[in-house]
């Protein structure tokens, strides 16, 4: 499926359910309509994995409610809301791969600035992950213990300084290769995402839901 | 610091969509060809520096940097932020769409009052990172005190949990400022 239509659809959908108060079964067809065209691209155990740990939170916030105001229809409500946003939200990111992701961003019909701050930073993202683990890992050769002190604060710090560093460095390289190529805002790639019957079958449900939500006063 | 969709009020979460908004477009528009890939970079760190952990007690807390974030950037850090929180919705379901703009102002207004407060010194730069936190910290808990009652002890649970984290952000600035002054001279 195309991921910005998917991403087009979780707008419609995360405004359409976020502030809704009551809810009926037309708010889980996208949901349902999306499982069936991305299942198979799905691993469950980490679905699970993903939906349990962003739940956490919301324990969190639900037991403070439980404990202190015994308010069980805002935790229901509560606990509907975020969960059929997230789990639309995992369905599309983990139905997608990093660089279809990354595609998709390129023919994102936003402002270019916006896309270029995003593109250039999806980009690095990698890059830095694995600057991090290196200079992470040269502790551990080096018998580092993280400890509470001010000496694992300075040695922390310091990392953090050599990645702005050389995020500095690299950001220098990239505006050196974005005039020599004389950069004009556009973006090119060698595929265009294709969109398909399913995409726009489930905007078009995404958009009445929230029509029909917003016509009754979510 | 992430609130995710479906928890708070719809007059809260819209209203700092729209304030959040104003800030965002200035400096998209102000942005400039030489400070962009700056400002990508940046926010990549930003992104990345979530996921470095440091020692508390018996547990570990990660890191924000919204400070040093506003030191270096000023009123570009909003789209840094802006970048990096889509970017952690995108790819992992932290936050949430609808709360994007409310995130992103509650760390903002930390980063604006760190790169007003650092004047260069090392007090400073130690103010900067720890009030960069406590105002994001009271900016979180004021979304969550106005969007009702019920969540007004989780505003405050939320408060004095970011108290640790206060200080070791102040402390980690301090030290980064450091670190930076001597590779470049002057961070700002």
């Amino acid at each position: 499926m195309n991921f910005n239509f998917l991403f087009l659809s979780l707008i419609f959908y995360a405004f359409s359910i976020a502030f809704k108060s009551n809810f009926t079964f037309i708010d889980i067809i996208p949901i349902f309509i999306l499982f069936i065209f991305s299942i198979r691209k799905i691993e469950f155990l980490k679905f699970v994995v993903y939906l349990l740990k962003l739940n956490i939170f919301i324990f969190f916030l639900i037991m403070t409610i439980y404990l202190f105001h015994r308010d069980f229809y805002s935790i229901k409500l509560i606990l509907i809301r975020v969960n059929l946003i997230i789990i639309f939200n995992l369905l599309v990111i983990l139905s997608h791969q990093k660089h279809e992701i990354f595609n998709s961003l390129v023919h994102l019909k936003i402002p270019w600035k916006i896309k270029a701050l995003l593109i250039f930073s999806f980009k690095y993202i990698d890059i830095f992950f694995s600057e991090k683990d290196k200079l992470l890992e040269t502790l551990k050769i080096r018998n580092f213990k993280s400890k509470t002190n001010l000496l694992t604060y300075k040695t922390i710090a310091s990392i953090i300084g050599a990645l702005i560093h050389r995020a500095f460095l690299k950001a220098q390289a990239l505006q050196d290769a974005l005039i020599t190529r004389n950069f004009n805002g556009k973006f090119y790639t060698l595929s265009k995402p294709s969109i398909s019957l399913n995409d726009y079958l489930l905007l078009i449900a995404t958009i009445i839901i929230f029509s029909y939500n917003l016509l009754n006063g979510m | 610091m992430h609130i995710a969709d479906g928890i708070l009020n719809v007059k809260v979460v819209i209203g700092a969509d729209i304030v959040a908004a104003a800030p965002l477009i200035y400096s998209i528009y102000k942005l400039s060809y030489k400070e962009l890939p700056k400002t990508a970079l940046m926010s990549t760190l930003f992104f990345v520096a979530s996921f470095i952990h440091v020692p508390f007690g018996p547990t570990s807390i990660h890191l924000i940097l919204n400070g040093i974030l506003g030191i270096i950037l000023g009123i570009h850090s909003i789209s840094a932020i802006f970048v990096a929180l889509l970017l952690q919705f995108l790819l992992f379901g932290y936050g949430g769409l609808t709360t994007l703009g409310l995130n992103t102002l509650n760390m903002f207004a930390g980063a604006m009052v760190a790169n007003y407060i650092y004047k260069g010194t090392k007090i400073s730069a130690f103010l900067s990172g720890f009030l960069a936190v406590f105002i994001s910290a009271i900016f979180l808990s004021l979304s969550l005190a106005l969007s009702g009652k019920k969540f007004i002890e989780v505003a405050y649970a939320s408060f004095f949990a970011h108290l640790p984290l206060m200080i070791i952000e102040g402390i980690v600035t301090m030290f980064i400022v450091e670190y930076l002054n001597k590779l470049w001279g002057e961070v700002k």
